[in-house]
């Protein structure tokens, strides 16, 4: 365990570059994931099928067989891009994301009430400022716990960048790990940084919920009306 | 408990508005006969292989309040949802104004832009309220004066007080829907629709989910906008002294289509259809 230990700056460096790449590809895949389980819910056919395709031609090959797709195959078709590891990396796992995280929008947003819709139209609202205004920030309370779960695990996918040369911290632990031979020692300690991450990443989530409009709007009235069912029992009394 | 300060003239706009589309609308060819508020042409709607309304004529005059009674499933909820492009007829033809809300001058369908500007000149007030419970009381009210209308969020947020004065609700601005009983929460709906001042008011069962002293105080308010506004009604109830009270001509429905209209007094004391007859028994036997 020691000599675990003194590799604890090549450790740290390792744990930097996976909070990093968590970091971007959480981020990077909301947008995609917001338009996807959008236009997935879209009026027009060809709307819903091309990104029903989308969606199901990211997540149908393993993450890792469309990581090595993009960063060994992808240069070797004419005019494409050579991107760095850690670039092919975050597009990869972004987009995987995106795919997941659709289905998770679709479903918050179908959970709104079909009442609020007819509102907004009513009002005379466009498509466009009802979904932002109206049915967007109501279904981020589904979708933000929905998103969290998804965050964890895709903290936990991003393991697999060590595959094409990213020195993330499954990278180094495997290192440190030819350095040492203390397997054992190298795997708890490589456990124990991911089980600190993903909880680290659920409590943000939590936090984050607190602050939904939607949240906060029910947290107020529960809190008036535990003000009135105290002054009532208050009066009886 | 509903204070009378300024109502009628808070509503003055609205018969501004209703003549000044008399006027512009002259060149439209119905016009030149009669400008309805409202026109449905043979309108016909099927879900599937059901058929809710059949060959449907129905015309509003400007100002006009009509209520909509007949049994459940009659067909009454889906002419108000025609009429507010929540659904579009299988046939047949709706105008607003005399300005098909389907179709422009050639026949072909309306952009967004052309739709939305229609649809404008009508408001809904639903069954369920269907405030936003995201948004407070005031947020409610002028999120679609800013957004649709433009308008900067001090004179917004001024004509919403109005309002909400006149809805008795002045105090719960800061509130949320959730803080509100049903009472109020349609009260605050019927603001809502108000603000955009529309020249048309589609009404479906507003009272139906509420208890009868709260629906009380939600018809004094629609009583108060039927008398002192120059707005279109179009009202669908079960509450039978109401529409008695309100309206200016009563349309029964049955089976997708009227079976006989007239003012509240025929209906209600000479109805001549047979099935008006027994759909009036069953009503007020409850
Ligand atoms: N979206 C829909 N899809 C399928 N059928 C529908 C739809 N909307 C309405 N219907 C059917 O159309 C018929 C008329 O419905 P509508 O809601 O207009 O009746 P109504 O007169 O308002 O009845 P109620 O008094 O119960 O509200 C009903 O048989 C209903 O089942
Ligand atoms: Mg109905």
């Amino acid at each position: 365990m020691r000599a675990v230990l003194e590799y604890w700056s090549v450790l740290a460096h390792g744990l930097w570059v996976t909070v990093w790449v968590s970091f971007c590809i959480i981020v990077g895949s909301i947008p995609g994931a917001v338009i996807l389980g959008a236009l997935r819910l879209s009026e027009n056919r060809a709307v819903r099928l091309t990104s029903t395709i989308i969606i199901e031609s990211i997540r149908a090959p393993s993450a890792l067989v469309l990581l090595y797709w993009v960063a060994y195959a992808l240069p070797l078709v004419p005019g494409m891009p050579r991107l760095s590891p850690i670039t092919a990396a975050i597009v990869v796992l972004a987009l995987d994301g995106a795919a997941y995280g659709a289905e998770i929008v679709r479903a918050g947003i179908e959970a709104v009430h079909r009442g609020q819709f007819d509102a907004c139209h009513a009002l005379g609202l466009s498509k466009i400022q009802g979904f932002s205004r109206v049915i967007l920030p109501q279904a981020l309370s589904q979708i933000v716990p929905g998103f969290g779960g998804l965050a964890r695990s895709m903290i936990k996918w991003t393991a697999i960048v060590s595959f094409i040369g990213v020195q993330d911290v499954m990278y180094v632990a495997n290192y440190i790990r030819g350095q040492t031979f203390d397997t054992v020692a190298v795997f708890c300690v490589l456990a124990a940084l991911y089980w600190l991450l993903t909880i680290l990443c659920g409590v943000m989530f939590r936090g984050l919920e607190q602050l939904l409009p939607l949240n906060r709007a029910l947290r107020s009235s529960r809190v008036e009306l535990n003000l009135t069912s105290n002054l009532v029992s208050e009066s009886v009394q | 408990m509903l204070s009378a300060t300024n109502f009628s003239q808070q509503l003055q706009f609205e018969s501004n508005a209703v003549d000044d589309s008399m006027d512009e609308g002259g060149a439209a060819p119905h016009a030149k006969k009669m400008m309805w508020s409202i026109e449905f042409e043979k309108v016909s709607k099927s879900f599937g292989s059901h058929q809710v309304l059949v060959d449907l004529d129905l015309q509003v005059r400007p100002g006009e309040k009509v209520t909509l009674i007949g049994p459940s499933g009659s067909g009454k909820t889906t002419v108000l949802r025609l009429a507010m492009t929540l659904a579009k007829p299988t046939r047949g033809d709706i105008r607003i104004f005399g300005e098909s809300i389907l179709f422009d001058a050639d026949k072909k369908g309306l952009s967004a832009a052309q739709e939305s500007r229609i649809r404008r000149r009508c408001g809904m007030v639903f069954q369920q309220y269907n405030l936003f419970p995201h948004l407070t009381v005031l947020q409610n009210l002028i999120l679609a004066p800013t957004t649709v209308l433009r308008q900067s969020k001090a004179q917004a947020v001024e004509s919403a007080m109005v309002y909400l004065r006149m809805v008795g609700l002045q105090d719960k601005a800061r509130s949320y829907p959730a803080q509100l009983s049903g009472g109020q929460q349609q009260r605050i709906a019927i603001a809502r629709a108000l603000v955009m001042k529309p020249e048309i008011l589609l009404l479906d069962e507003i009272t139906s989910a509420l208890d009868p002293e709260l629906a009380g105080e939600v018809l004094d308010v629609v009583r108060r906008v039927a008398h002192e506004s120059r707005v279109s009604l179009l009202i669908v109830t079960h509450e039978m002294r109401f529409a008695r009270e309100v309206s200016d001509r009563i349309a029964v429905f049955d089976r997708g289509s009227i079976i006989e209209q007239g003012v509240p007094e025929k209906i209600f004391t000479q109805p001549e259809n047979e099935r008006t007859r027994t759909f009036l028994q069953s009503v007020l036997d409850h």
